[in-house]
């Protein structure tokens, strides 16, 4: 189907990737990246098509599918739901070319669907993936990893087993802003980094309209301890996600709290949660989520002496000032030889305002993409490929885990520590076995 | 101090820049805890706090620099005026002008402010004084960065404090001074002054501070009134020495200029630019000589 995205949106598309694979920024944070980048920019015209399935097509999932729909030599030939209006959309989608499923399983017994994107409720994420992956399966699945941190274990257990891809739904790893930043803090730019603080506020209820009214659960499924961690792992996972791959590191213990306070609809799941992740050297992660305000809408903040990076804005603050104008220009002049007057001198005074300072932007230009649709852009090029991005699929489990002990600290009051048998190295080993 | 200071030496070697720019730093660190009120652990914090309770030894540096400022206080007949960091902070607190009379009745002067120089020592009279280095940290520090470059050899350097306090030492490398243009904005005046082996202190305020809440309009208080000055304007005093540079800006922008003559007699000061609003309001510069020198 992408053959036939206009070459304009194509070009355009092109150029946004091009730019990500440019510089030094992939190479240090994702060397392995680098490669498919380039390989889907100068893509050869006889490449093969990477044929896709598409497991749950309610919201996300058709948003992924229009995504698809701009991902260069990619087709979906099956979708998946047990929702029938959701399906008959899916097809719709694909112009009625894709053949419909209610249930998976019969998805994963086709033999041409080299990957599948899955994007169901949470706690279905493991069961479907790891079935995908035995199946032979790549797989993409939405963010957060799954429900439960066993659940996060056997996922990437399996991934290492079987070697099939295993791809969580981070779009920020994709995200040119995000890479630039993660890369500017690398280089040193802020100095040690001290402090994160983060945190996502929106001012709605969270649900989704229900018909007819027995679907209440399954529609809502957010909003359900059955099915969902709510704001933890719907919104703070990616945000995690962002913080492990800054500190290249997960936390150590997370401490936390969280109740209903406004949306008391019969909901299960905190409206509004507050969380301090420690990492190695004590460096601190805060994090807060409310649904009830949304002046602040979402940031993460990433503090050193040096410097303050806004990750979602794309944008970076010196705690230092540059050198007054006048100052450079001497040193110019110097160095050329040149006898000029200096623009320097003026009273002390300044006002005692906030720094008045609006940061700069790592990238001067409006951003085609946010990383959604370069997630699946990577992720059809390494089934093409056949090869595993090394890293990515521990970042979300990393990402993952962290969540769901974040959720258990705001449910428990206590302070939780990353369990030894949940470190990547102990996973690998129970894989060989 | 809360300032930035940049620092340029032309033709110094990497290994002798950084060793340089080292001990300044460190100085600069020293009269920080020496001289920052508002760190709370600071020599000059400590005499603040306690020095109307109690005599307050700080060492023989900050009572012979108490001492020097107490002699420029008596020299511009009081423009020139140490004790009103309280005051400062009443004004802040009590923005309205229907306050400043009472601020003023709290205010005592610097007459309250006892240095006993055998025993290294402070006492405050009146529980309203407290000393606002503010008014002559920075010269004071230019000072002291001007004596480490001549320890160490360098005879040529620009000196940046904040860019209201400014030091030309020796020679720019393809010319016979430091040339600088005073940086004001609404200013149309061109204000262009050569510096070599001198010091450049600038006292005003720039026209954004007019259109500022009343809290934040207190920079340069009036010690006969007691109220925050609200004058557009700059005065620019070219001397020997950055310490005296920083009082004599100060008093001048409080002074009439009719008696600028006779304040800078007492000064080592060469040279003094006064660029203020005429009452068209375009801003005009004039510029006086110490006629002693």
């Amino acid at each position: 189907m992408s053959r036939d995205l206009p070459e304009s949106g194509r070009r355009e598309f092109l150029k946004t990737f091009s730019l990500m694979a440019g510089g030094t920024a992939l190479l240090s944070t994702f060397p392995s990246m680098a490669k498919l980048y380039a390989s889907s920019v100068n893509k050869s015209p006889s490449q093969p098509v990477v044929r896709l399935g598409v497991i749950g097509t309610g919201s996300r999932g058709q948003y992924l599918m229009q995504m698809l729909q701009n991902v260069p030599d990619t087709e979906i030939v099956a979708v998946c739901d047990d929702f029938k209006p959701h399906l008959d959309q899916a097809v719709a989608l694909t112009g009625g070319k894709a053949s419909p499923y209610s249930d998976y399983r019969r998805l994963l017994e086709r033999k041409d669907v080299e990957g599948v994107i899955i994007a169901v409720p949470l706690h279905l994420h493991a069961a479907i993936a790891i079935d995908a992956m035995k199946a032979g399966k790549h797989v993409f699945s939405e963010k957060s990893m799954a429900k439960t941190t066993d659940e996060c274990a056997s996922m990437l257990k399996v991934h290492y087993q079987t070697g099939k891809i295993l791809q969580i739904g981070h779009q920020r790893v994709f995200d040119i802003r995000f890479v630039r930043g993660v890369q500017w803090i690398r280089d040193g730019h802020i100095g040690p980094v001290t402090q994160i603080r983060a945190w996502w506020h929106r001012n709605n209820d969270w649900r989704r309209e229900v018909i007819p009214p027995s679907t209440e659960r399954r529609t809502n499924w957010r909003l359900y301890r059955e099915y969902s961690c709510g704001l933890m792992t719907e919104l703070a996972s990616h945000h995690l996600q962002v913080a492990n791959w800054v500190l290249d590191a997960h936390p150590v213990s997370v401490t936390g709290t969280g109740s209903i306070n406004y949306w008391k609809d019969g909901r299960e799941v905190f409206d509004n949660v507050a969380v301090i992740y420690t990492y190695p050297g004590g460096v601190q992660f805060i994090y807060d989520s409310v649904i009830s305000n949304k002046k602040y809408g979402l940031e993460v903040q990433v503090m050193g002496p040096l410097g303050t990076v806004e990750m979602e804005a794309g944008k970076y603050f010196l705690e230092n000032p540059p050198p007054a104008p006048g100052i450079v220009q001497l040193i110019n002049s110097i160095e050329k030889d040149l006898f000029e007057v200096v623009p320097v001198g003026g009273p002390s005074w300044v006002p005692e305002n906030p720094s008045e300072d609006k940061g700069t932007y790592f990238i001067n230009k409006i951003l085609y993409s946010d990383g959604s649709d370069m997630q699946l852009v990577a992720f059809a090029e390494a089934v093409r490929q056949n090869k595993i991005v090394p890293g990515l699929a521990e970042q979300g489990y990393l990402a993952g885990v962290a969540t769901l002990l974040g959720d258990e600290a705001t449910l428990t009051g206590k302070t939780i520590y990353w369990p030894s048998e949940l470190e990547v190295e102990a996973i690998k080993k129970t894989a060989e076995i | 101090m809360a300032s930035r200071l940049d620092l340029v030496i032309p033709e110094i070697a990497g290994k002798q820049g950084d060793n340089v720019a080292l001990k300044i730093r460190s100085e600069l660190n020293r009269l920080e805890n020496l001289l920052n009120p508002y760190l709370s652990d600071s020599i000059i914090a400590r005499v603040n706090r306690f020095a109307y309770h109690h005599e307050v030894e700080t060492g023989s540096e900050l009572i012979h620099l108490l001492h020097r400022c107490i002699r420029y206080v008596q020299f511009t007949s009081g423009l020139f005026d140490i004790s009103m960091l309280r005051t400062k902070q009443r004004l802040k607190e009590h923005a309205h002008p229907d306050d400043y009379a009472s601020v003023r009745q709290q205010t005592s002067a610097i007459t309250s402010v006892i240095l006993n120089e055998e025993k290294n020592t402070i006492r405050f009279l009146s529980p309203d004084v407290q000393i606002d280095t503010g008014a002559f940290g920075k010269g004071y520090a230019l000072d002291r960065i001007r004596n480490i470059l001549s320890e160490e050899g360098i005879a040529n350097a620009f000196v940046s404090f904040g860019e209201s306090s400014l030091l030309g030492m020796g020679l720019h490398p393809s010319g016979n001074a430091w040339k600088i243009r005073l940086n004001v904005p609404g200013n149309d005046a061109e204000c262009e002054i050569s510096l070599s082996d001198a010091f450049v202190s600038v006292s005003g305020n720039v026209p954004k501070f007019a259109e500022s809440p009343p809290e934040q309009k207190v920079h340069i208080i009036d010690p006969r009134t007691g109220k925050a000055v609200n004058t557009t304007g700059v005065v620019a005093v070219v001397a020997k020495s950055g310490l005296e540079a920083e009082a004599l800006s100060t008093a001048l922008f409080l002074a009439d200029p009719d008696d600028y003559q006779s304040i800078m007699k007492a000064f080592d000061c060469s040279l003094v630019y006064r660029l203020m609003p005429d009452k068209a309001g375009k801003i005009t510069k004039y510029s006086f000589k110490n006629s002693d020198q």
